[in-house]
């Protein structure tokens, strides 16, 4: 089992964060379904020299950091999610957005919590989704026998997030386009969150 | 509005209410002196009795004796503590650091005005922690002595910071007091850990800066305020297991190294 | 419900909350007042603007941990929105519990009341144009201001009266404008 990628995107929708992990000491057949999702074609996965590789040194697993924020497969990968969501709130609730002016409840298709979508599988590769009511969202993109990893992710935002982003006055919480959380707390804490799970390797 | 006597009665002044009578205020009395000093600024409040007035019911706190709306005046400064959230102490601190932040044009600058901020908040400190020690002392001592005590020695000053103002600040004593070996002058407050900084990151741009500062400027403000004049500065100085212990170097003035040599002939 | 809101408010307070003598967090707020009065010249309507900025940056990250700490999801409607501020929001922050009141007919408003408010403990306003113009705890609009805009509900939130102007009550007003929706990427129609 495998942990390919993990990215946030804020409420405004812009990736603030995205992290890949290069598994070199994969089967040859894993790392062309890494590549399959994670690299756009023809690029390998492991990384090319201008790249910011992690260091080969003990701990930090290798892969890049923030590199991949604005490209197609970032808009892409939120892309997928938002229509899910969107497709899966309807058909729960029977109708597009129907909101009145003037309703007293808050209408569950406006606020995403109407219907969830948890994870998504393809032949190659499973998404975990989780969105706070705050907006943000948080995927991570494992291989397909993963089990889901939804509450993981619930817990990385409850630690990880919370206590290195939230609480961390140096670092903002509204990010301008191209601003990425880049402190190395935060980076060193999702990366040792990841790779102590048992699905990371 | 749903008292419609307060305006008049806010006309005819402050004095005392014979319908409520001094017995509110017996559990105070001998604490008054005191009480005025803390809050010296509005010295012109007429009637002891208003001042001392304990508003214990919650029925009682609406109106004060003389019929205008509870104010501070209308509290017992001696009460249980209120504690709210290390959050929120945090988050305003986030806030403090911003702000001096803006428009700041070199670090210094910016300790500086932390520096000022836990200025006033250290003269104001010192008044409520000093009352509150008098206030323990008469309860341990029933009543017999009722005198404050001022500290006119530079170790009772400093255990006083260390032992009494730190525990109100943090809930903790500062870790250890040191002096300093190459300056006579020159005094250490060590904390292995402070609260303050405890969520604090400084980003890469602003290496150097310590946010102690502020605390800095609170020590030195009630220092100084009890006429020890002295300039008080926060250095980090992290050890195994301790990345935010902070050194705040108390450096004193010669005139009070020369007072405390003094001092110590007697 | 709202005896529920109130338990678990207690529980989180009790259990999760690293908690810290208010009397620092006081002075520290008067420090920035006094402050704030000093740079802008004593102008209260800027210093007003100000407070309320800087709550509103408190409020965009305090949200997160309420939601962290409580792991609420969504309410329905305003009426439990107001119940969650004050029972749960109030209480774990400042551990107070404003009264919620003065409903408008409509169901979109509602007054918070204080009656302990932490960052005026120590509090009496001169006699001068400050009494007048100063809301001296605005922090407090700003960050709900910030909460509530980051679970989509765009509010009004201002003081109506406040207890160091010699008010009889200081209560907070909060007006729902409207539900924000989700925002779409740049893009999509």
């Amino acid at each position: 089992m495998t942990i390919y990628s993990f990215w946030i995107y804020d409420k405004h929708c812009n990736c603030i964060y995205s992290r890949e992990y290069t598994h070199s000491n994969k089967s040859a057949h894993a790392q062309r379904t890494a590549s399959v999702l994670i690299s756009s074609p023809g690029a390998t996965v492991t990384a090319d020299s201008s790249g910011v590789e992690m260091q080969n040194g003990m701990g930090a697993p290798q892969g890049t950091v923030n590199k991949r924020n604005d490209d197609n497969i970032s808009k892409l990968l939120f892309g997928i999610c938002f229509s899910l969501r969107k497709i899966a709130n309807s058909i729960t609730k029977g109708g597009a957005e129907t909101a009145r002016d003037g309703d007293e409840s808050f209408d569950s298709n406006i606020v995403n919590n109407g219907n969830r979508v948890r994870t998504f599988s393809t032949l190659n590769y499973k998404c975990h989704l989780y969105e706070t009511l705050t907006g943000l969202k948080m995927i991570v993109v494992t291989d397909m026998q993963c089990r889901d990893l939804g509450t993981e992710l619930a817990n990385l935002f409850n630690t990880v997030y919370v206590r290195n982003v939230v609480e961390n006055c140096a670092c903002p919480v509204e990010f301008r386009p191209g601003e990425y959380i880049d402190n190395t707390i935060f980076t060193d804490g999702v990366d040792s969150y990841w790779t102590n799970l048992v699905e990371f390797k | 509005m749903s008292t419609p006597s307060n305006s008049k009665l806010m006309l005819t002044g402050a004095g005392y209410n014979p319908v409520i009578g001094p017995g509110s205020t017996a559990d105070s009395t001998n604490s008054l002196p005191k009480q005025t000093a803390s809050q010296r600024s509005v010295s012109q409040l007429s009637s002891p009795s208003s001042l001392l007035r304990l508003a214990s019911t919650s029925s009682e706190r609406k109106l004060n004796s003389f019929g205008a709306h509870a104010s501070i005046y209308d509290r017992n400064l001696h009460r249980g503590m209120h504690e709210i959230s290390l959050s929120s102490m945090s988050f305003l601190f986030m806030e403090v650091i911003r702000m001096s932040l803006n428009g700041s044009e070199s670090l210094l600058q910016m300790e500086r005005k932390l520096n000022n901020l836990g200025y006033r908040v250290g003269l104001r400190l010192l008044e409520l922690v000093s009352l509150r020690e008098n206030f323990n002392n008469n309860l341990a001592s029933s009543g017999k002595s009722n005198t404050a005590q001022r500290h006119v020695r530079v170790l009772e000053i400093l255990q006083f910071v260390k032992e009494s103002i730190w525990p109100c600040m943090f809930g903790k004593e500062a870790d250890n007091l040191e002096k300093s070996v190459q300056n006579e002058n020159q005094y250490m407050i060590i904390d292995s850990d402070p609260i303050l900084s405890r969520y604090i990151c400084v980003p890469k741009e602003y290496e150097g800066l310590d946010c102690e500062s502020f605390v800095a400027g609170i020590v030195e403000g009630l220092l100084d305020i009890s006429y020890f004049r002295c300039e008080v500065t926060a250095h980090s100085a992290p050890l195994e297991g301790y990345p935010n212990r902070t050194v705040y170097l108390v450096d004193f003035d010669s005139s009070i190294i020369s007072r405390e040599e003094r001092l110590s002939k007697k | 419900m709202s005896k529920q809101l109130k338990q678990l408010g207690d529980d989180i307070w009790k259990n999760q909350v690293e908690k810290i003598n208010s009397e620092l967090f006081t002075l520290t707020y008067g420090s920035v007042v006094a402050q704030l009065c000093k740079d802008l010249d004593n102008n209260y309507d800027q210093v007003n603007n100000e407070l309320y900025k800087m709550g509103y940056n408190i409020g965009v990250r305090l949200i997160d941990e309420f939601l962290q700490k409580t792991q609420l999801s969504r309410c329905t409607n305003m009426h439990e929105t107001a119940e969650v501020v004050s029972k749960i929001g109030f209480k774990i922050f400042l551990n107070i519990t404003p009264t919620v009141s003065h409903w408008t007919a409509d169901n979109k408003s509602f007054g918070l009341i204080l009656v302990e408010n932490p960052l005026a403990d120590f509090v009496e306003l001169p006699n001068t144009e400050a009494r007048k113009k100063l809301w001296y705890s605005n922090v407090l609009c700003g960050v709900l201001k910030g909460c509530l805009e980051m679970v989509q509900l765009d509010c009004d939130v201002s003081f109506l009266q406040d207890s160091l102007k010699g008010d009889e009550n200081t209560e907070i007003r909060v007006k729902l404008n409207k539900i924000l929706k989700d925002e779409i990427p740049a893009g999509e129609e």
